[in-house]
This record gives C-alpha cells, structure tokens and sequence, in this order.
C-alpha cells in the first residue's frame, strides 16, 4: 500500500474511533447518571472481555484471510462467512445474556438468511455484495438491537417516589 | 399440610421482606451497584431505600461506602460473604418450601 494511502487509512481509522469512544464515554455517562451504576464481578468481566474480542475477530478474521481473493470474488464470499460467523456470534450472545432478548436471535436469523440466500443465488448473488452493505446491514440491526434494549432497560426499571438524581 | 411445613425453619425476616431480598438478589448478581440503581429496581422513595440499606448493613450482609465521583455524592452498595450466604440460603428455603408445597394434597 502506498505511504499516501496508508496514512489516509490511518486518519480515517483515528478520525472514526475517537468519535466512538467519546460517543460510548458519553452515553454511558447519561445511562450512569439516570439508571444508576453496576460494578461488574471478575468472572462477568472476562466473558464481556471475550465476548467483544470474538465479535472482533469474528468480523476482521474472515475479511483479512480472504484478502487476496477479494478482487476474484468481488467480496461476496467474504461478506457470506462475516454474515455466518456474526450470526453465530449473535446466538452466542443471546445465549450469555440469558436467553430472553430475542431480538438478538432475530438479527442472526436475518444474516444467516441473507448469507444463504447470496450463496444459495438468489437475487442477492447479482447484487454486489460487498464490505459496505455488510457494514450498513449490521451497523441497523445493532442500532436497532441497542434501542429494543434501552426500551427494554426503561421499562423493567421503576420511577421512585422521589426525583432520581440526587446522588449520583 | 402442618406437619410438612413443620420442617421448614423460619425465613429470615431481614432478608425474606421484598424489598430488602430485590436488593440483595440484585447484589448477588453483581460485584456492587449504587444507590442510584438499587432505587430503580425497587421503586423505593430514598428515605425508604437508606432505611432497608441501614437495616441490612447492621446485619452485616452488605457494606454501604460513601464516596465522590467527580463532585458528586456516591453511595457504593457491596454484598458481604454473609449477605451471599444469606440470600443463597433464603432462595434455597424457598424452593425447598415450594418443592414440598408442590408434593402436598388436600385433606
């Protein structure tokens, strides 16, 4: 890769994680200060670790193996075995958080769906599957997976007789 | 119906009231939460809430530590090992109690 290009990658790299961590930083902050905080024991820790490190490896693994074969494949392949290794670790996820919020369940039955339905050549194997539609299907289907949880996370908790927030 | 209850010893006040057994189930489940939290999942007014926290810090099973997070008040809500055994044993009596309510017939 060409200095110039690497170092574009970077910035772009840089430029995309700053956001998210102070996104997350942000967020977690609001949620902290209107739901209270729950310190993690070890154990849950390293699952939690793990959990994020598979889904990680789980997405760049695929793609960086099958790096030479993108341009003979057009990436559609690749994107299939992200769609099954996201799918499964959706169900591993569902499964850790104790088998009660579906919609985790939902979303790996749609990138199995679609990953079988590309392979299968459906209409979606004439389509260019690439990268960036896996990227976009996924980034929905967490953004509306984290919004079924916050609905899920204010329900389930109680409003108490005195206005919340004097402590922190 | 007596007899078979008989052999049940008497639940543990401090822990079978409701509120105080959410918050310490909810304690078992993690390594501390604040107060914060533990309103939330009670419903509890905070008068209410440092009552039921006061009564089970005196009882040993959970220790309460007050402390700042930035400029603010935090109150910091730690399950003892007692309180662990304590919860673990109340939920055990209880599924004990519903397992011979269960094998129960009437007359």
């Amino acid at each position: 890769m060409p200095p110039g290009q690497l170092l574009l990658v970077a910035v772009f790299v840089i430029g995309t994680f700053i956001p998210a961590v102070l996104a997350y930083r942000f967020i977690a902050g609001w949620y902290g200060k209107r739901f209270g905080n729950v310190e993690p024991t070890s154990h849950q820790r390293r699952v939690s670790s793990l959990v994020g490190v598979g889904a990680a490896l789980l997405t760049v693994l695929p793609l960086s193996l099958g790096q030479s074969s993108w341009e003979v494949y057009n990436q559609t392949w690749l994107v299939n075995v992200v769609m099954f290794t996201m799918a499964l670790w959706l169900v591993s996820f569902w499964w850790y958080l104790g088998r009660s919020l579906s919609h985790y369940l939902a979303l790996a039955a749609i990138a199995l769906a679609l990953g079988l339905a590309s392979i299968g050549g459906l209409p979606l194997d004439t389509w260019p599957w690439h990268l960036r539609e896996a990227t976009l299907f996924l980034a929905v289907a967490f953004i509306t997976c984290g919004l079924l949880d916050h609905r899920r996370l204010t329900r389930s908790l109680l409003s108490p007789g005195d206005p919340v927030g004097q402590e922190s | 119906m007596a007899r078979s209850l008989e052999r049940f010893d008497p639940l543990d006040r401090l822990v079978h009231e409701p509120a105080r057994l959410v918050i310490l189930t909810a304690l078992a489940s993690c390594a501390s939460a604040d107060f914060v939290f533990l309103q939330r999942i009670t419903g509890l007014t905070t008068g209410n809430l440092s009552g039921h926290l006061t009564k089970l810090s005196e009882g040993r099973l959970v220790t309460i530590e007050k402390r700042f997070v930035g400029k603010k008040p935090n109150t910091r809500v730690v399950l003892s090992a007692e309180g662990r055994r304590a919860v673990n044993d109340h939920w055990r009596r209880l599924e004990e109690l519903r397992a011979g309510a269960r094998g129960l017939k009437p007359g």
